[in-house]
């Protein structure tokens, strides 16, 4: 079970010497993506192809002091050009790994999603957070705050789904799940916490996960005071924990990056590629973690 | 403003009885005490606790009303209305060591936000709150997941109206914008990374959630996990009530002091 950042790092290092995962990157004039991809290279979990416009990756290379890795480079003009490219390099299976750099997330996604790509799965994709939180024993995973903006109860319980398949990927054998709700049981006054509670039964039904508890305030699943007035498996403990509206999960994990030491790695699951996704401001060390987790997810799948 | 601000503020104020609702070790009201105040439990119903708590209470006399140990779905169900007043409002202030200042958290969870006029309601009861304790022009923050306004994103579309009053002088020296990410509304250099213009700048005194859910799991990340000092107080009853966010002597007694400025 990897519980830290560092764990990410050595476990993708490892997978690559069996087979080592390349990353296709559209829009890769952004400085920041390049150095994250490069410093993924140099510690050898991953190799690159960088799409976009060529001059002004390799000026981006140049001035990083990275033109001595001699990174394969597609030129492409424009956002278009670039997520259609780096999107064929996945389709091709030349890429195992699709990465943001300086294109919109709805660009990217679309080209993700086109049929032509062929890399849908007929599954839902949604985003994970994967946290390691100082003071928490163990990464803890928030799911979904960038993809899917009202979820119908069946897409409810393919995002638990999808973070669990990520959660067994990193070696969480049987992944503690909480879905968060404003009280810690189901109630008329209000109704989100009576499909959460609908949700948590699915899953559990329908065998996708055995720890699965909700509604629970994020108190309760967090801090696990609850526990103290029943027992729950989950609480105080999780290893998932699902929000009811995609910006629960959204400003729940920013609060950790912004007032907590915690580094964050994001991906999008759900297709026959990982799609690291992360944000402008970003660290460089969060964007090399979250391609380290891609590579991790893109070397178990495989 | 800092916590020691508002102690300083409530300092000169009357120490009348202070009507207890809800789970609270005696210990954590020695400060009322040691100030010549008196107890008074309520041991009932939540419901029934709060209606009592708050006919009885006199704040010209330094009465005070707590209520803590309640979930807040709960309490929010049962507190009673004064007349005419805007809906219940949770209104929950931070010190971080990460923040340079009062961080402010608002919310009214029986809010419609989707209404404009009750949305609009909540966010002046929230401002004129800061402007009472000595905030004349706070920064106010919507929060969302997007800075743009996004049809699947149905909070930004309340939020943005919003926003766009505010320009136009609608609720005075306050600045609120949204919809913004957490992240630019407490953090300058991500407004700079990001190049989103806006007028909070990282800066913003109080951050409104877009639902209940938000403003729980957003007060509870940030406290559960860090250093910081806090205070909670109930407004739209006919008392405001200090409404701790944790149980601790020190969240108590910052809460009684902030709701005793708050009358």
């Amino acid at each position: 079970m990897l519980k830290t950042t560092s764990d990410v790092l050595a476990r993708a290092r490892e997978l690559a010497q069996r087979k080592k995962p390349v990353v296709a990157i559209a829009g890769a004039e952004d400085s920041d993506v390049v150095r994250a991809v490069s410093e993924a290279v140099k510690r050898e979990f991953a190799s690159a192809i960088l799409v976009g416009n060529a001059a002004k990756t390799e000026a981006a290379l140049r001035e990083l002091q990275l033109d001595s890795l001699k990174l394969e480079i597609v030129q492409a003009d424009g956002v278009q050009e670039s997520v259609t490219r780096a999107v064929e390099l996945c389709s091709q299976g030349r890429a195992q790994i699709l990465m943001k750099g300086k294109v919109a997330t709805s660009d990217i996604m679309r080209a993700l999603l086109a049929p032509k790509a062929g890399l849908r799965q007929g599954k839902l994709l949604s985003h994970c957070a994967v946290l390691e939180i100082e003071g928490y024993p163990k990464l803890l995973s928030f799911t979904d705050g960038g993809v899917v903006s009202a979820p119908n109860f069946e897409q409810r319980i393919a995002i638990v789904e999808n973070a669990v398949r990520v959660a067994r990927l990193i070696g969480v054998g049987e992944p503690k799940v909480a879905l968060l709700g404003v009280a810690n049981q189901p109630t008329t006054d209000y109704p989100s916490t009576i499909e959460t509670a609908a949700v948590a039964r699915a899953c559990f039904v329908r065998g996708i996960v055995r720890n699965i508890e909700g509604p629970l305030t994020f108190r309760a699943a967090f801090a696990g005071k609850y526990s103290e007035r029943f027992s729950s498996d989950v609480a105080g403990d999780p290893d998932i924990v699902v929000s009811h509206t995609i910006e629960e999960t959204n400003i729940t994990v920013k609060a950790f990056t912004k007032f907590r030491r915690c580094t964050f790695m994001g991906v999008i699951t759900g297709a026959r590629v990982p799609l690291s996704l992360v944000s402008r401001a970003d660290p460089p060390e969060n964007k090399l973690a979250s391609l380290a987790l891609a590579a991790v997810i893109a070397g178990e799948e495989q | 403003m800092k916590f020691s601000d508002v102690t300083a503020a409530s300092a000169g104020k009357k120490t009348g009885s202070l009507r207890v609702c809800g789970e609270i070790e005696k210990t954590a009201l020695d400060f009322w005490t040691k100030r010549g105040g008196k107890i008074r439990w309520f041991k009932g119903d939540v419901r029934s606790d709060l209606e009592a708590a708050l006919a009885e209470a006199k704040p010209e006399d330094g009465d005070a009303v707590l209520c803590s140990g309640v979930d807040d779905a709960r309490v929010v169900s049962c507190v009673p209305r004064a007349d005419r007043a805007p809906d219940v409002t949770i209104l929950m202030a931070l010190e971080l060591t990460a923040y340079p200042k009062l961080l402010w958290i608002g919310f009214s969870p029986l809010c419609d936000y989707t209404n404009i006029v009750a949305a609009s309601a909540s966010l002046q009861t929230m401002i004129a709150s800061l402007q009472k304790l000595g905030e004349a022009a706070p920064r106010v923050a919507l929060l969302s997941c997007v800075e743009l306004v996004t049809p699947g994103v149905k909070s930004t579309l309340w939020q943005a109206p919003l926003a766009q009053m505010s320009a136009r002088g609608q609720f005075g020296k306050a600045c609120v914008d949204g919809p913004l990410g957490l992240d630019l509304a407490v953090s300058p250099e991500a407004v700079r990374e990001k190049k989103v213009k806006t007028d909070i700048a990282g800066e913003a005194d109080l951050l409104v959630p877009p639902d209940f859910g938000s403003f729980l799991s957003l007060t509870d990340a940030v406290m559960l996990t860090g250093e910081h000092r806090a205070a909670g107080v109930i407004l739209g009853a006919p008392v405001p009530i200090a409404f701790p966010p944790l149980a601790t002597p020190d969240h108590i007694e910052r809460s009684v002091e902030l709701a005793s400025l708050l009358v």
